[in-house]
């Protein structure tokens, strides 16, 4: 992920100012069709300075900006928020250049920026208007798409799923499952206050003092001995790591959209759906032949590599595997899918201890996987879309989406319905990320 | 290029069944490599292993497909019962429902294999007796009235897994000797090898002996 960041870096420090040829507006030949008013905004993002980056590369950000609000009209409109990710990083910034280069150029920074800031909130507003717009015929889409899918079973369970709320897998959503088993490891008490650990505390942090060694964290991540990401990357990812340890953020309504999520988070991005547990009898749930069958699988899955025999590694499995499991009842747990949560684990993983904890080179690895013998901590962050946990569990529903489908088709004329309602708000979120995060990419090719 | 003799005289072809986590494959594994695989991952589908060993003085080649447990991979394994001549039919002694589902998996066996294919009754991790489950008693009482061949083995310590093996094997080999068991019928899941090669014969060693059926 981070190899990626820099390729698109290197990328626009060759381009120059002037891009060859005239990008122009084609009237008529793109879906929805070109609306002034809609795109106004974009239009006007153009000529305008780009916001001032610390650190004296102003240009090369002008550059990068300028050649993006030519060519904005060339891409989908869902994928322009950048914009309003740079209005967020340059509000975020206008404090801390203030801080850090307090001198001539203070007085004309800060009078362009409060300018800009205000062209930026307008701009903003335009953007969500434009935003929802959009939400609803991804949502219309959305609701076609499940009704054609087929689904979860209408028999068994129906109340429950009927009377099941909109819950978050976080610790609330977890203290279901608490009852529902209790002698089971998954979101025992002990985790859940050991879960809670780390958000309080990273909701105690000072603003900002992380800054640097969020970078040497970045930086370490980064093998190829690429330049240190910019301040103003770095600014985002900070900004975007607020965001996250808040208690309660709206990944569908905070924050824009994956395209503009800094590479080495765009993990983190995903999990901005809200997973609903339909609402069962916790006596019936321990029944479940599944809670078993899963039981009985996970300290067999990569038996020989230590860290997946780790308490809270196994947790994370048995959460993932388990809703899998009663979010699909026409099939239930399968064998074997738990090794298809192996990879994408071991990807977030690696983006976890990179971005929450300290330098992966502070943990000593298993020689062979150089995955580390142990990571400390619960685990899971950012309530209530939890990392590593959640990008793992969309990944292997998307992955699985799509062979499922098939053999519900050809089971029978009555294809039970698979999948329980989604929330539509947050269903366009995951519908995003599938397909605009480029470590999912690789899934495209599947299809 | 002349093939050196076979150095058995039999092919036995032998099924393990019963629920996941019984430790199918972990038998199979103490069996063919005398090693206990702890955590063993789960099986897909069926594996496949082989071992010789001598039953009454005969040398006689295993050759064990181990399934998998999940309810959900019953369609692909049942097509692996046709022409076994051995069953083994494990069950966990720490968990009853592993027991309970025993007339399901006998069901299973009965319907698709020849009448006159042994089936052994395997109680497993005899090891964990502070977690028992299943008394030997009624597993015993069980095998009896089904007319099965009944063992309690640990795939951990060993304990009773060569035996189980062996114990089929004799009751097939039995079989053999005396009549009940046409080697020339289909799916007898039996192949003799002859020790002195003949001709052609040689290269059907891997072949089921069903290739020579008349059906």
């Amino acid at each position: 992920m981070s190899s990626d960041g820099n390729n698109k870096k290197q990328f626009w420090k060759r381009s120059t100012s002037k891009v060859p040829g005239s990008i122009q507006h084609v009237y008529g030949a793109q879906h929805p069709p070109f609306d002034p008013l809609l795109h106004a905004n974009l239009i006007k993002a153009g000529p305008k300075p780009a916001p001032v980056t610390p650190g004296g590369k102003p240009k090369k950000a002008t550059t990068f900006q300028e050649f993006e609000s030519i060519t904005s009209d060339a891409w989908e409109v869902g994928d322009d928020d950048d914009d309003e990710l740079l209005a967020m990083a340059a509000h975020n910034l206008n404090i801390e250049v203030v801080m850090e280069t307090a001198n001539k150029v203070i007085e004309n920074h800060s009078k362009q920026q409060e300018r800009q800031r205000r062209d930026d909130e307008t701009e903003r507003q335009e953007e969500d208007e434009q935003e929802e717009e959009e939400e609803e015929e991804a949502t219309a889409e959305e609701e076609e798409e499940q009704q054609e899918e087929g689904g979860s079973c209408r028999g068994e369970g129906t109340e429950e799923e009927a009377a099941s709320t909109e819950t978050s897998l976080g610790p609330h959503g977890d203290s279901r499952l608490v009852k529902s088993h209790s002698e089971a490891p998954i979101g025992s008490p002990r985790d859940e206050v050991a879960e809670r650990g780390p958000l309080h505390r990273q909701r105690s942090l000072p603003p900002r003092p992380p800054i640097i060694p969020m970078v040497a964290r970045i930086a370490d991540q980064n093998t190829s001995g690429s330049p240190v990401m910019t301040e103003r990357e770095a600014s985002r990812l900070d900004k975007f790591r607020q965001l996250l340890a808040g208690p309660h953020t709206d990944l569908g309504k905070n924050l824009p959209s994956t395209s503009t999520v800094p590479p080495p988070t765009s993990g983190v991005w995903y999990p901005g759906i809200r997973i609903d547990i339909p609402r069962m009898n916790p006596e019936r749930l321990v029944m479940q032949p599944q809670v078993t069958e899963i039981h009985i699988d996970i300290p067999r899955t990569n038996p020989l590599i230590p860290l997946f025999q780790q308490a809270s590694v196994q947790e994370i499995f048995e959460r993932i595997l388990f809703i899998w499991a009663i979010r699909h009842p026409a099939s239930g747990y399968v064998q074997g899918i738990n090794d298809l949560v192996t990879p994408f684990f071991v990807v977030y993983v690696f983006e976890y201890i990179a971005l929450i904890l300290a330098p992966l080179s502070l943990y000593p690895s298993h020689p062979r996987t150089s995955l580390p013998l142990h990571i400390p901590g619960p685990l899971r962050v950012g309530a209530p879309f939890l990392f590593p946990e959640a990008p793992c569990w969309l990944c292997v529903v998307v992955v699985l989406s799509r062979p499922h489908s098939v053999y519900i088709c050809k089971a029978g004329p009555s294809r039970p319905e698979a999948i329980d309602p989604i929330d539509p708000d947050q269903s366009i979120v995951l519908d995003r990320s599938t397909s605009l995060s480029s470590s999912i990419g690789w899934r495209e090719g599947l299809d | 290029m002349t093939a050196a003799p076979y150095n058995y005289s039999y092919i036995f072809k032998y099924i393990i069944i019963g629920d996941m986590g019984v430790g199918k494959s972990c038998l199979l594994h103490q069996f063919t490599e005398k090693k206990f695989m702890a955590d063993c991952p789960h099986t897909i589908g069926v594996e496949f292993g082989t071992r010789i060993m001598e039953v009454n003085g005969q040398k006689v080649k295993l050759q064990i497909w181990d399934t998998a447990g999940q309810e959900r991979f019953r369609a692909v394994t049942r097509s692996y019962y046709r022409g076994a001549a051995g069953a083994l039919m494990v069950y966990d002694i720490t968990r009853r429902s592993t027991y309970n589902h025993l007339s399901s998996w006998l069901t299973d066996a009965r319907n698709l294999t020849n009448p006159n294919t042994v089936i052994i009754l395997i109680g497993n991790k005899a090891d964990l007796e502070a977690q028992r489950d299943v008394t030997y008693e009624e597993a015993k009482q069980f095998a009896e009235e089904n007319g099965l061949l009944f063992l309690e083995a640990s795939a951990k310590t060993g304990e009773n897994v060569e035996e189980a093996f062996l114990e089929a094997a004799k009751r097939i080999y039995q079989n053999i000797q005396d009549g009940s068991l046409d080697l020339n019928a289909a799916e007898s899941g039996v192949q003799h090898k002859p020790s002195v090669p003949q001709g052609g014969r040689l290269n059907s060693d891997t072949q089921p002996a069903k290739e020579g059926c008349s059906c």
